[in-house]
């Protein structure tokens, strides 16, 4: 079985992320399915605890922000054990948490019914401006990689339609508010 | 780039913390007295928060595809087993 050390990752392409999410898949699943069915969980129930768990895993990665003293499978273990406290709105003290767990979740990681409709207009509306907006924010590639991947004459280019995009999209979301409160919470 | 691009550009550098102090002094000032400025600002960050729920959205897709891989190859049957015994009922 292969695992990967924090050190080694490359989550920078579709099929680097990949590989990277097999290892996991080959590694820590089994580990976390374990937990899910010792609290009474289902398959179902693990397998979207253990999806999440691998989002916030890569967006942890991205920022640089794992500990290289613990095991990938320890570390997606212990983001699976917050979100199903948080999921399911389980009293912490009940499932057991070592101190190689102690991992912070992304602030309003769940969507708001609302927001999730928002991204659904968008996707559709404002396809290609989303593409491009969550490569700068989301993948946090480099105005060059960027300038490369949507085929920009140079990154001053990429970075002047990012500035368009947000407009647009900012555009489009002012005119699905319903009141200027919605946003001022 | 033209006026309304460099107000986006600079309320971003705000929002990230990349203004001079001086000059994040002055967007605050700016903030109190123009609320068509302190609406695109809020409005400038849901549109960030919902880029992230797209890049989620993109990145969940890509690993249910592993998902799939997985639960259907047939040189992975052990594994598929191993999961299968974890929520068998006894």
């Amino acid at each position: 079985m292969m695992t990967l050390t924090a050190m080694e990752h490359d989550i920078s392409t579709p099929a680097a992320r990949e590989k990277f999410f097999m290892c996991l898949y080959e590694s820590a699943f089994p580990v976390v399915g374990k937990f899910v069915s010792s609290r009474g969980g289902t398959f179902q129930d693990a397998k979207d605890i253990f999806q999440d768990a691998l989002v916030i895993f890569y967006e942890k990665t991205r920022e640089g922000n794992l500990s290289v003293e613990v095991s990938d499978e320890a570390y997606v273990l212990g983001i699976a054990k917050h979100l199903w406290i948080r999921k399911f709105n389980h009293d912490k003290s009940t499932v057991p948490l070592d101190e190689r767990e102690a991992v912070t979740l992304p602030d309003h990681y769940f969507p708001t019914v609302e927001s999730g409709k928002l991204v659904s207009f968008l996707a559709r509306a404002g396809k290609r401006c989303m593409e491009l907006l969550q490569a700068f924010y989301y993948e946090k590639r480099s105005a060059d990689q960027i300038r490369n991947a949507f085929g920009y004459g140079s990154a001053h280019s990429a970075t002047v339609q990012k500035f368009k995009c947000l407009e647009k999209v900012r555009d489009m979301v002012r005119s699905k508010s319903v009141t200027y409160e919605d946003f001022t919470e | 780039m033209r006026t309304s691009l460099n107000e986006i550009k600079k309320t971003e550098d705000f929002l990230t913390g990349k203004l001079s102090a001086p000059e994040a002094v002055l967007m605050q000032a700016r903030l109190l007295i123009d609320p068509v400025l302190k609406m695109n600002l809020e409005l400038q960050r849901k549109v960030y928060a919902l880029v992230t729920l797209y890049g989620r959205r993109k990145l969940k897709a890509e690993i249910e595809d592993v998902h799939d891989r997985i639960f259907h190859d047939p040189a992975r049957a052990a594994y598929r087993e191993e999961i299968a015994q974890l929520f068998s009922k006894p």
